[in-house]
């Protein structure tokens, strides 16, 4: 069954505020998303406790239209989730993606980059090891 | 006088720099001072044609941070 | 407070290639990599892909990406091929011979003067250290096109240049196209013959009907610059059969510039296109920057409308395909090429990073060199910020190497950007520091808040979800044939 992922924010006349907590959401990951909003809102973020940040989005419209608001937050919602996803594809395809673009840009083998084989070997390797990507662990609980 | 507090661990003294260097020219003066937990950014006779200046200031320094964690 | 619950992907990054990906309509997810290779899933198909669930496609293992099984030097090749540009040298250099005009553009500023001011002509001498340093490029390929002004006030200038790079050529071996953009208000047969025996493209400005045309481009009292342009396209396209070439590769092409008047003439702009055989209408809006308030009120438009514009245009084109037309649109055919053909177009204001300086420069008629076309207008409106030198004393290392190419490289590379990094756009699309810098004094712009970014991501989207939604393919056929170029030797 599919899990959920649930955000509570808060909403007044012109603006949302989600608090999310730095060891579930990465700051690169809210960084991403807010970046995303900058067209329409004005963005502020704030340290309420260790651990957590505040991400207000406050609209560029004096008087958003009924339910613009709301939809704001789950647009927002969305997009940090995608971010994570982002950020850890990105992650743990790093060193295919560098050897790709090395190949590609630098030409063949200088004999100083791993071929291929040994570069899966090695990420097999630590995918079975020590994991540091955490990339076997579910992200939500991988904290 | 307007000031913005934007704190020290979400945003970045490089961000804010670049950022009242481009908004340089909306007030007479934007200087920054910084404590243990925020950088304050004061803006002296900000123009009064631009009445988001702080808020289009924020939303710079926020671009300028995730820039430079993009790169 | 509220709360809102939503799905969270479950993933099994092991099992994965590195990819791109956005929601292009709802359900609907696209994929892209660094090698311009794409697929679009369901919301079912993207979540078990994510998973480590999806069951193994050929397709998804051979565009990489599904890690098992794919072949990352083969990966790395394509990457190369679509890459083919970078450290390649400009190939695109446009040369202003003259800025005298007889035409008054309501959108035309900063880059005209009237006819008596000859001193805004290139000379010959100029004109001889521009060629002297375009065939310094590195690329194999060159293109110089002509523009102005209108170019052919200074017709002794084209005809230099074009003898000059072709008695050059025969020890550098390169490939050198011409091309001249012209009004066809100051041709004549002499020039026309002499264009065609030299195998000039020519392309013409055309807006649209005739009081579409005429309203934008003011020309002398009790003239008809319309009437004009039908005679010479009516000509050039009767001579070039006349002398046996094939009018699919030989015949006028025109060039559109988009005004406020033209959003809601889409139809008639592409009628007349087709009734006069050319076979791309290239759609792009109007540079907002350096007009008058006025002016732009009269003439302008916002992103919105344009885009409103765009895809009611560009439905049209792809309804008259369907009939049997021979009629693309430039912009999507270019993002096509990109998306459909393992190559890039190597269009200098859609690439990563862009093209300016690497790809293409710009000489103005004293031979200052500039980055771009626009970074000439930039340069006319008194910043010399994207002037790289004089052609009299200009090296080619000065050239590609300056500091101000390399900014323009930094802030276009679109690795390297917030928003774009992680855009599933990424592999196709192009940003415009120019326009940043014009907007918001700065090279690097806030991407969502950028007109080209609107632009860019709405055309993808589109492209994508017609290529999507196509049941018998017929969209895919229509596609697949803008994206073939035809060499004309
Ligand atoms: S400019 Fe916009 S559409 Fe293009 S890659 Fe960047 S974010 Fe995507």
């Amino acid at each position: 069954m599919a899990e959920t992922a649930t955000f509570h924010y808060d909403v007044d006349a012109r603006s949302v505020g989600f608090v999310i907590d730095e060891e579930l959401y990465s700051l690169d990951a809210i960084y991403g998303a807010a970046y995303l909003f900058v067209d329409r809102c004005w963005l502020f973020l704030d340290r309420p406790a260790d651990k957590q940040v505040q991400v207000r989005l406050r609209s560029k419209e004096a008087e958003p239209a009924g339910g613009t608001l709301d939809a704001l937050a789950g647009e927002f919602a969305n997009e940090l989730l995608n971010q994570v996803l982002r950020l850890r594809i990105g992650d743990s395809t790093r060193s295919l993606r560098e050897y790709t673009l090395a190949r590609a840009f630098f030409g063949d083998d200088d004999g100083e980059r791993p071929n291929i084989d040994d570069l899966l070997a090695e990420l097999d390797a630590e995918e079975l090891a020590d994991d540091p990507l955490e990339i076997q662990v579910p992200w939500d609980t991988g904290s | 006088m307007s000031v913005l507090q934007l704190h020290r661990s979400l945003y970045s003294a490089d961000a804010i720099q670049a950022a009242a260097a481009a908004y340089a020219e909306f007030a007479d003066a934007i200087t920054v001072t910084e404590s243990e937990v925020e950088y304050s950014v004061t803006f002296t006779a900000p123009d009064p044609d631009v009445p988001e200046l702080l808020d289009a200031f924020a939303n710079h320094v926020l671009f300028e941070t995730a820039a430079a964690r993009t790169a | 407070m509220k709360t809102i619950e939503l799905p969270r992907k479950s993933l099994t990054a092991e099992t994965l290639g590195f990819f791109r990906f956005g929601e292009i309509s709802p359900g609907r997810w696209v994929i892209t990599n660094d090698a311009g290779e794409w697929e679009i899933l369901s919301t079912a198909e993207f979540d078990a892909l994510l998973a480590g669930t999806i069951e193994t496609r050929e397709s998804l293992t051979h565009k990489g990406f599904l890690r098992t099984g794919s072949d990352l030097d083969a990966l790395a090749e394509r990457v190369r091929r679509k890459k083919h540009f970078v450290g390649k040298g400009p190939h695109l250099h446009m040369v202003v011979t003259t800025l005298r005009c007889n035409q008054d553009c309501r959108y035309c500023h900063a880059s005209r003067t009237n006819l008596d001011q000859v001193q805004t002509d290139m000379s010959l001498e100029t004109a001889k250290k521009v060629v002297d340093l375009a065939m310094q490029s590195t690329s194999p390929y060159l293109c110089f096109e002509y523009q102005g002004g209108e170019p052919t006030v200074n017709f002794e200038a084209i005809k230099f240049i074009v003898e000059y790079s072709r008695e050059k050529n025969r020890y550098e071996g390169k490939t050198i196209d011409h091309s001249l953009v012209t009004n066809f208000t100051w041709m004549d047969e002499e020039k026309a013959e002499w264009l065609i025996a030299n195998d000039v493209l020519v392309c013409t400005s055309l807006d649209g009907p005739e009081e579409l045309h005429n309203w934008n481009r003011t020309w002398r009292k009790g003239s008809n610059a319309f009437e004009q342009v039908m005679r010479w396209i009516a000509w050039f396209n009767a001579r070039y059969i006349e002398l046996g070439r094939d009018p699919k590769l030989w015949h006028i092409d025109a060039l559109l510039t988009t005004t406020r008047r033209t959003l809601s003439q889409y139809r008639e702009v592409v009628d007349l296109y087709v009734s006069l055989g050319i076979r791309n209408v290239h759609l792009r809006p109007l540079n907002p920057f350096g007009f008058a308030t006025r002016t732009w009120k009269n003439i302008g438009y916002t992103t919105a409308e344009y885009l409103a514009f765009y895809e009611q245009a560009l439905d049209y084109i792809l309804e008259l395909n369907l009939q049997g037309e021979e009629i693309m649109e430039g912009t999507a055919a270019l993002f096509l090429k990109k998306m459909l053909t393992p190559d890039d177009p190597n269009f200098v204001d859609i690439r990563s990073p862009i093209g300016a300086g690497t790809g293409g420069v710009a000489y103005n008629y004293d031979g200052a060199v500039v980055t771009s076309d626009e970074g000439r207008m930039v340069l006319a409106m008194g910043d010399p910020l994207f002037k790289l030198g004089d052609a009299a004393s200009l090296t080619y290392p000065e050239m590609v190497g300056h500091p101000t190419v390399k900014a323009l490289a930094v802030a276009s590379y679109l690795d390297s950007l917030p928003g774009c990094s992680t855009c599933f756009n990424a592999p196709w699309c192009g940003v415009r520091p120019l326009h940043n810098y014009m907007h918001t004094g700065d090279v690097f712009g806030q991407r969502p808040n950028t007109a080209k970014c609107a632009e860019h991501m709405t055309i993808a989207r589109l492209l994508l979800n017609k290529l999507d939604d196509d049941p018998d393919g017929d969209v895919r056929r229509i596609f697949d044939r803008w994206t073939v170029d035809r060499p004309r030797q």
